[in-house]
């Protein structure tokens, strides 16, 4: 008690004719016209600090990725001089999109870009890794990609933050700190990818692969158009024809390119495609949860989404779809149990699927959609 | 820079906890006061030692979510079964490891090893 009174008396001036109160007083009516006239200031100064704290963060992620990136080109690929410069280089390529002013057409246009780029960066690690094998080159080029996101994402941060910090304006930092949270997941997500690729570790997305794999095994497989691999097998006196991107290195495939060619093959004569793929799930939702619905489960920029729609509905095929769900995050991360445990309920859903909408002799195509990194067929 | 985040962190903690104390001992006095009859320096002590406990305690939240949030990365298991008796293996994942791969014989029948699955796992939760 003793105590407590000389400090009160000492530190705050308690009992000294209430100086204190006057202070205080004084100290509140200076803070209220302090906030009201450089509130917002004081307040994007504190958004620019904590986006500082974020960038800060990114950067070190993509420094990060980049350095993991020429580690595994050096080790797999043993290449005969330093890869840092190409490694750069690569990291700031970029896709110039087609003009959209005419869009009839540009789904082909979109289609052979995105050829000619696969095709560039893929020769490109050929060229710095040389003594990688062709399942590593996929891995390399996941790698690399995944470095490649992270320093876009880092430098549009940067541009947005410098460009609102130079200007001052509080809209430009007020939208780059509401979406930052989001991106930052996006980024974790992306250094999770990573360690993954340079493991050739499979990861979320792999699950539709993963449930084509348990379907094609043990049976004879065939490669049909680029990356995709295929396989017969039979369920309840269906002829089921089981397809998947070539694996174990990653690898998306062009399914659309695949299917078409099947239903070419077989003159159109195809009762079902089932597309088995990974899809985002709602917050509060599990992951590993199985559902299913009617269309093209495919993501991406929508090119082979469109090819497989196109032949579905020129031979007028049903189009069905089983989404296994998970987060971003699980998406290009480690698959997790819970989602690899999912397979076996997939094949169940696709078997009941099979029986409930088409007859013995009937023909069917399961494709597994996704990157087949870690899996093989 | 993970150590210096550790120092910092904890330097923080210790901060938070002094503050905590010290606010929850000003509360404490304030109502001592105010049984005194010194009503202005219990409503001040009672003031300043509510922001504290506020402050102390958000600051102290916070650390506790971030330190959670720095959970260690789940680790990678490979799981192998055999195909002719069904004898099933759990080890951590080695380079090179891949889903429908053959991993030599089964120890029990002698029959194929194929790795079936590869998942990841927080740590703890793993096993045969």
């Amino acid at each position: 008690m003793a105590i407590s009174t000389a400090l009160q008396k000492g530190l705050l001036g308690f009992g000294e004719g209430g100086s204190l109160s006057t202070i205080v007083s004084i100290l509140m009516y200076l803070t209220f016209f302090i906030f009201i006239l450089f509130g917002q200031r004081i307040q994007l100064r504190m958004m620019l600090w904590e986006i500082d704290g974020f960038l800060k963060r990114l950067d070190a992620m993509r420094g990060e990725a980049r350095k993991k990136s020429i580690e595994m080109i050096k080790e797999v690929g043993k290449p005969k001089e330093d890869p840092t410069p190409h490694v750069d280089s690569l990291l700031e390529q970029f896709l110039i999109m087609p003009v959209d002013l005419d869009p009839a057409g540009i789904v082909w246009k979109i289609d052979h870009l995105l050829d000619v780029r696969d095709m560039k960066f893929k020769d490109d690690i050929r060229r710095i890794a040389p003594e990688a094998s062709e399942a590593q080159i996929n891995n390399l080029e996941n790698l690399v990609e995944a470095s490649l996101a992270l320093n876009t994402i880092f430098r549009i941060v940067r541009h947005f933050y410098l460009l609102g910090k130079r200007t001052s304006s509080f809209y430009i930092i007020l939208q780059l700190q509401m979406i930052l949270p989001l991106i930052m997941q996006e980024a974790e997500a992306l250094m999770g990818a990573t360690k993954a690729f340079a493991l050739g570790q499979p990861i979320g997305d792999g699950i539709g692969p993963l449930v084509v794999s348990k379907l094609m095994l043990g049976r004879e497989k065939r490669k049909i158009e680029k990356d995709m691999v295929m396989g017969e097998t039979s369920i309840e006196g269906r002829r089921v024809i089981a397809l998947k991107a070539e694996g174990p290195g990653g690898n998306v495939g062009k399914p659309g390119d695949a299917i078409r060619k099947i239903i070419e093959e077989l003159g159109g004569r195809v009762s079902g495609i089932i597309m088995v793929d990974a899809a985002l799930k709602f917050e509060g939702e599990r992951s590993g949860e199985i559902s299913s619905g009617i269309g093209a489960a495919i993501g991406g920029i929508g090119t082979e989404r469109f090819k497989i729609e196109e032949e579905a509905s020129k031979f007028k095929i049903p189009l069905y779809a089983i989404a296994i769900k998970e987060s971003i995050i699980d998406a290009i991360t480690p698959m997790k149990r819970e989602i690899s445990e999912s397979a076996d309920k997939a094949i169940e859903a696709i078997r009941r699927l099979i029986l409930d909408r088409t007859k013995e002799g009937d023909t069917v195509i399961v494709a597994g959609i996704g990157n087949t990194i870690g899996i093989g067929q | 820079m993970e150590s210096r985040f550790n120092w910092y962190s904890q330097l923080m903690v210790v901060f938070g906890i002094f503050v905590l104390v010290y606010s929850a001992y000003m509360v404490l006095s304030a109502l001592i006061s105010l049984q005194g009859g010194h009503s202005e320096e219990a409503y001040y002590s009672l003031m300043l030692g509510s922001i504290g406990i506020a402050l102390a305690s958000s600051s102290l939240l916070l650390m506790r979510r971030r330190a959670l949030q720095l959970k260690p990365p789940p680790e990678v298991f490979t799981v192998i079964k055999c195909l002719k008796c069904g004898f099933r293996l759990v080890r951590h994942f080695q380079a090179g490891d891949y889903v429908n791969s053959e991993v030599g014989q089964c120890q029990q029948c002698s029959g194929r090893m194929l790795i079936t699955s590869i998942y990841a796992e927080s740590e703890g939760r793993g096993g045969t």
